[in-house]
């Protein structure tokens, strides 16, 4: 397994590359292939509105959801393994509910200035940080280890409690006001600026760098807690990093986008398909897929209806299903 | 007049003018099917800005025992009036509310207050016999949402009104005012031809309209052309692409208390890319109320508005 991976990652960042340009190079606005090459180069010349829209639109919201794809897919990876359970996704702990009742709330019921100042962002990112210490609060009773399946009960208590809650919001909101807090619902990466992708690089940095480090402790935790712990893991310590790390990556991926949903679920069983469940490798690929795939229904959710948009929820959620039914399958024959 | 009006033609030369009367049965043909008024309501309920502005500017609010679900403070020359109709809800009231204040009409503004989970269906409310109308306008069967509007519904609602209530003098003079205000301003329009971009609310993307709705009406009646004009619907959400494409020359922006005209006008000056617009290096932006792009009372004063403001920028 070990030999392919080069050839595999290889080919995966060639597509990744690939997508990117794609991203790029189509939108709403036409743009010819000479403009387009003028633009990149910036040799010849290229009208001052498409070179703009290039440059501080389009570049800077591709790379923000290749960053939100990686980040999210390396969440998953962490929590299917952390929690030894298939299903497990950054979802499921409620973080996603959390920050979008956060955000709902904040663009409903506070004054412009106090969401303004503060940023939505930093409201979606503690409504996340909220929800994830009420599941992790439910599953823990003084010093007794988290039990993956309590976990996971309570991510799902969590967030039906902050889902129903959103929905009170929108229900009492201005009627008018709710169409800016769907986006936060379905999750778009419409109006994405340069300021926003440093944070996402750092914390993506912060949590895949040491997450490589343990790779070789991620394996033995997938032999069960017993015998990581023989092989020297300390396993409480590293789930509770990986929970950290998690709700790090959701949370910034929630304050840019809004909620992504599938993402996290479906890319590290994919990945896991092609190169196997070793954390070395499983890592950087599922982090590379996630991005590509995220780029690529971007670009679709910008083109299929030009010049309208559509959330990001509507395709993910359709082109999620078949892997999806294919990962139930396997589960259930492998049970 | 075009064949939907369909009031009774019979009882018109027979009405004399004694207050709120009719000598016969008029019969209406709105858009929940025809409903057939022996006398002139007296309890109606109003349900919408537009809906609630039809009756005041005919002068009706004796025969109101309620209004609900009032957007934007409703005009000076109407507040008295309005103000001595009882507030039944901030938005849509309870069914029990509504059964509670013994209506003889239901007048709404938007097909959603005939909705399940607000009143109930039209036909039902009929079938007890309590009338019901939903602003021209807004009637999907009349309407559908890919076919331009014109100001026919608003001089449509003015009539059918009228007719109901046995008020038609006030309504031949107010719907000859407003066909005349509105004639006014087509003939001396002062968009000539200009590009627009319509800007409603949204920031990641601009939600803007489509072919069909009345804020592409006031647009067309005031000479502008929308760059959006060739979607098909009322209301779209636009890509930002598409509007530094157009490069418009004008800006409207819609006021609303949900997003200011000074908030939208902020965030383009602020974008990298939105500032470069020429429309908005120079300050090419007009600004009309929403009240005042629905098809009801305010439009006239909405084209008017805008109109003006054309002026000032040539």
């Amino acid at each position: 397994m070990a030999s392919r991976f080069p050839l595999l990652m290889g080919a995966c960042l060639l597509i990744f590359g690939l997508a990117v340009l794609a991203g790029v190079f189509w939108g709403t606005a036409a743009i010819t292939w000479p403009e387009r090459i003028a633009i990149l180069t910036g040799l010849g010349e290229a009208p001052r509105g498409l070179t703009m829209i290039v440059w501080e639109w389009r570049l800077p919201r591709v790379v923000a959801v290749a960053l939100i794809g990686a980040a999210l897919a390396l969440a998953g990876v962490l929590m299917q393994t952390a929690l030894r359970n298939p299903w497990a996704d950054p979802y499921l702990m409620g973080l996603s509910s959390g920050a979008s009742a956060a955000a709902v709330g904040a663009i409903i019921w506070l004054p412009a200035s106090i969401t303004d100042t503060l940023g939505v962002p930093v409201i979606a990112f503690l409504g996340a940080a909220l929800a994830f210490s009420m599941t992790l609060g439910l599953s823990t009773r003084r010093g007794r280890p988290l039990d993956p399946l309590i976990v996971i009960l309570a991510g799902i208590a969590v967030s039906l409690m902050f889902q129903s809650l959103t929905a009170f919001f929108l229900y009492l909101g201005d009627p008018h006001a709710t169409r800016s807090a769907l986006g936060w619902l379905m999750g778009t990466a419409a109006g994405t600026q340069w300021g926003e992708v440093p944070m996402l690089v750092v914390g993506l940095a912060l949590v895949a760098v040491p997450a490589l480090r343990a790779a070789g402790d991620l394996d033995s935790t997938l032999l069960g807690d017993e015998r990581a712990q023989a092989l020297g893991v300390r396993t409480e310590r590293l789930r509770l990093a990986v929970f950290v790390g998690t709700v790090l990556l959701t949370g910034l991926a929630v304050s840019v986008a809004g909620i992504v949903g599938f993402v996290g679920l479906i890319v590290p069983h994919m990945a896991r398909l092609l190169t196997g469940a070793r954390h070395r490798v499983l890592i950087p690929l599922a982090m590379v897929l996630g991005g590509t795939i995220l780029v690529l229904v971007d670009l679709l959710c910008r083109v299929l209806l030009a010049p309208e948009e559509l959330p990001l929820g509507v395709l993910l959620a359709l082109f999620a299903a078949p892997p999806f039914i294919y990962i139930l399958r396997s589960v259930t024959r492998a049970a | 007049m075009n064949s939907r009006s369909g009031v009774a033609a019979l009882a018109l030369p027979l009405l004399v003018a004694a207050g709120l009367a009719h000598a016969d049965p008029v019969t209406v043909d709105g858009c929940y099917g025809p409903y057939t008024y022996d006398t002139p309501p007296t309890r109606a309920i109003t349900l919408n800005q537009q809906a609630t502005e039809v009756m005041l500017a005919l002068g009706l609010e004796d025969a109101m025992v309620g209004t609900a679900y009032i957007d934007v403070a409703v005009p000076a020359e109407w507040l008295d009036a309005y103000t001595s109709v009882p507030v039944l809800a901030e938005r849509y009231p309870a069914l029990e509310v509504v059964l509670a204040a013994e209506p003889d009409f239901l007048f709404a503004g938007f097909g959603s207050a005939f909705s399940e989970d607000n009143l109930g269906e039209a036909s039902g409310w009929q079938d007890r016999g309590v009338g019901t109308y939903l602003v021209d306008a807004s009637c999907r069967a009349f309407h559908p949402e890919d076919t331009p509007l014109t100001f026919a519904p608003i001089l449509r609602d003015i009539q059918v009104v009228g007719q109901i209530f046995g008020v038609e003098d006030r309504a031949a003079a107010l719907i000859a005012e407003t066909e005349a205000r509105l004639q006014a301003i087509q003939s001396a329009s002062n968009g000539n031809g200009q590009t627009a971009f319509i800007y409603d609310s949204g920031d990641d993307t601009p939600f803007s309209i489509g072919c069909c709705g009345g804020p592409a009406l006031l647009a067309s009646t005031v000479g502008l052309e929308s760059i959006s004009a060739d979607l098909p619907g009322q209301w779209v959400d636009l890509a930002w692409e598409r509007v530094v494409a157009a490069d418009p020359d004008v800006i409207l922006l819609i006021e609303a208390d949900w997003s200011t005209a000074a908030e939208k006008r902020a965030y383009m000056e602020n974008d990298p890319v939105l500032s470069e617009l020429r429309a908005v290096r120079d300050g090419r932006f007009v600004t009309v109320p929403f009240s005042q792009t629905l098809l009801g009372m305010q439009f006239a004063n909405g084209v008017e508005t805008v109109n003006a403001q054309l002026a000032t920028l040539e």
